[in-house]
């Protein structure tokens, strides 16, 4: 065959292209391992471990649902779950809505834009554990902001949230709203930034005011942002660990516990690895159930655009 | 019937950077007015101070002889299309037309049946449930116009409507706007880059240039007599050829003198009422349309010249052939029959028509025109 001759000539050319097929593969495999390893496995070990008996040390012997059931029972755990609905909805929707309200005005084309969106988005920042111990302080009774009040003649100001059982939670959401607000004003300012404005001036040309134009055009148009925000605040949420124990540790009692916290008490100081493995896949679901509808709806719409 | 009128309207974005300088147009009740001019000279800013989008520094606008210089723009009664179609992403056809209508409070079914209306004129009726994302650009375009008729306004303001289309849509569509105007008779405001558009569309063209309008006219006027070098080389397609020119005298009065390329001599007279004088400099400016083929009944008429050209280079569009080639050593186009068969390379004997010639004054730009003393004299 004439087309055979060359072969023995091309050979090394052939080498280093296989090789350089492979580079990206070869230099990705260890972290792809790691990750397969690390996040899947240890999910999937966590997942078994949630189905046996476990307590001080891992055991694996399969006891069926029955951690699942004790989960169910526990008091301690459906607080946590109340507790994350109530942080949840109201951390997001106060976060989204003052994140909202800001983006709006920081876009009248106001002076010293730049400085307030830096000022405003500076939370975003700081570690959770900083913005908990800060508002700690703060919301402390003897040394934050009543103590300011009385210092300065307001001696029937009150101010004990912090210390109420009934009232804890609420200061978990004053600090996550104040840490994220700034972050969800970014992200509908880049949004809003992208809306052409002659909309704008169409709409004021129909007649329409400031807030209706931006409740009937302007923020359906952002609504793949509003999703965006949600996820991750929501995400947010879910997993808030540092927050809740830099500030509150759950506390008064366990009035302001979330799943995470219970999780980590139940597996790594309580002797429950069983418990805490059941309490961290029901966490894992409730992140599966938000985010699979969104990834389905997202990636749907990639392929149909 | 509206009548628009701006008075000493000025506009300042920043102190010390003028934007507009004392802009004066009256628009009349049903007149197609075209603002054209090269990008940023103001255009925009001036419709949208019409429109009440942008504050204006000084001056005043009148609507029917009625104040609106500071009144909002839902107050107005203006509409606009603007260039993007600007239209609401998120809303259909259908609502896109009538949003203005909802926020006027009109009952349903006026609404209802002003947006059947409308979309039966723009032939937009099929395309009522889509969203703007599903529409070609001609129908987006078509929908942004719905949106400015279905409020029945007092004006249009129109800002380079068409200027996204392809080429033949935008003829298309530029018919489409004649007749609108024709049946509705409303006054238009309308800003275009394409001079074709300002040629046939409109009643007076206002040309413009940095903020200030150069010059106001119908569109012959403005391509016959433009005021000065900026009108003359904007309007028109090819531009005027211009060639600079030194005054000399002779026993018949003032001329100015172009060679062929054979370096033949062809005098062309000035005016007698053109205030000029010996050993001036001055620019004469020829229409491509002023040299052509030789056309033997029009040699007898004044001012016609004949001479022997070298031809640079062709541009055959059709109709007629675009011929670059050389007098006084400048490049000039001409427009030439197809059937006269120009080549490059070749010498071709051509005709002048000078009677067309106009004069500019070099240093400011500004036309030679007839002053009434002289003409008396
Ligand atoms: N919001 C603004 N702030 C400051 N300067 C502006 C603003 N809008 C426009 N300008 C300036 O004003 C001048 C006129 O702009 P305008 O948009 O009216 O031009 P135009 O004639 O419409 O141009 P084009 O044909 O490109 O649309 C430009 O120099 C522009 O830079
Ligand atoms: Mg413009």
């Amino acid at each position: 065959m004439l087309l055979a001759h060359p072969q023995t000539a091309s050979r090394p050319w052939r080498w280093s292209l296989s090789l350089e097929r492979a580079l990206p593969k070869l230099v990705l495999a260890p972290s792809l391992l790691l990750a397969l390893v690390c996040i899947y496995g240890y999910m999937a070990w966590t997942g078994y471990i949630s189905f046996t008996s476990s307590s001080f040390l891992p055991n694996y012997e399969f006891t069926g649902a029955g951690q699942y059931l004790r989960l169910l029972e526990n008091d301690r755990w459906l607080v946590a779950c109340k507790n994350l609905a109530l942080f949840g909805v109201l951390f997001i929707g106060i976060s989204l809505l003052l994140g909202v309200f800001i983006a709006i005005l920081l876009d009248q084309q106001i002076r010293a834009e730049g400085a307030l969106r830096t000022i405003y988005l500076y939370p975003m920042a700081i570690s959770f554990i900083v913005t908990g111990t800060a508002w700690k302080w703060i919301l402390n009774p003897s040394l934050g902001l009543e103590k300011l009040a009385h210092d300065l003649g307001w001696s029937s100001f009150t101010f004990d949230w912090l210390t109420n059982p009934d009232k804890a939670i609420y200061t978990l959401i004053i600090a996550a709203v104040w840490q994220s607000s700034g972050f969800v004003m970014a992200m509908f300012l880049a949004g809003l930034r992208g809306i052409d404005a002659s909309i704008i001036k169409a709409a004021q040309l129909d007649g329409a005011s400031k807030p209706r134009i931006y409740l009937r055009i302007v923020l359906p148009c952002l609504r793949p942002v509003f999703f965006s925000a949600i996820m991750v605040l929501s995400h947010i949420a879910i997993k808030s660990f540092d927050l809740v124990t830099a500030l509150t540790a759950g506390g008064p009692g366990y009035s302001t516990d979330l799943p995470a916290l219970f999780m980590y008490a139940h597996a790594f100081t309580r002797g429950q690895i069983g418990l805490g493995a059941a309490s961290a896949m029901m966490m894992l679901a409730g992140v599966l159930a938000i985010l699979v509808p969104y990834l389905y709806s997202e990636l749907r719409g990639k392929r149909h655009a | 019937m509206t009548s628009l009128s701006i008075c000493n309207v000025g506009k300042q974005y920043h102190k010390g950077a003028t934007t507009l300088e004392n802009i004066n147009l009256e628009i009349r009740s049903g007149e197609f007015l075209i603002l054209v001019g090269p990008s940023g000279c103001g255009k925009s800013t001036l419709m949208n101070m019409i429109a009440g989008l942008e504050e204006v520094s000084s001056g005043q606008i009148l609507l029917n002889d009625h104040d609106i210089t500071h009144a909002p723009p839902a107050a107005r009664d203006i509409a606009m299309v603007f260039q993007s179609y600007a239209l609401y992403p998120n809303m259909s056809v259908y609502d896109n037309i009538a949003f203005g209508l909802q926020i006027r409070k009109w009952p349903k079914s006026d609404i209802e049946t002003e947006v059947q209306r409308v979309a039966k004129m723009l032939q937009i009726d099929h395309l009522l449930s889509r969203k703007p994302a599903q529409l070609s650009g001609g129908q987006q375009q078509r929908v942004a116009m719905g949106r400015a008729l279905a409020r029945r306004p007092k004006v249009y303001l129109f800002d380079e409507p068409l200027s996204n289309l392809d080429a033949k849509l935008r003829v298309e569509m530029r018919t489409e706007v004649k007749k609108l105007h024709q049946r509705l008779g409303t006054t238009i405001v309308y800003v275009t880059h394409d001079q074709i558009e300002a040629m046939t569309l409109a009643d007076r063209i206002a040309v413009m240039k940095d903020g200030v309008i150069q010059q106001l006219g119908t569109p012959q006027e403005i391509y016959q007599s433009p005021n000065n070098l900026f009108v003359a080389s904007f309007i028109g397609s090819p531009a005027m050829n211009f060639i600079p020119v030194t005054v000399e005298r002779n026993d018949q009065g003032l001329f100015v003198q172009l060679s062929d390329s054979g370096g033949q001599r062809l005098n062309v007279p000035l005016r007698a009422d053109l205030p000029a004088t010996v050993g001036q400099e001055l620019i004469l400016g020829l229409r491509p349309e002023a040299i052509t083929e030789v056309q033997p009944h029009r040699l007898s008429q004044a001012d016609t010249f004949q001479g022997q050209f070298m031809v640079e280079m062709t541009e055959p569009t059709g109709p007629d052939t675009l011929t670059l080639l050389r007098i006084n050593q400048r490049e000039v186009t001409a427009r030439i029959a197809p059937q006269a068969n120009p080549q490059a390379g070749h010498s071709l004997a051509l005709m002048l028509d000078a009677s067309q010639a106009l004069f500019f004054e070099p240093s400011s730009g500004e036309r030679l025109r007839a002053s009434p003393q002289q003409r008396i004299a």
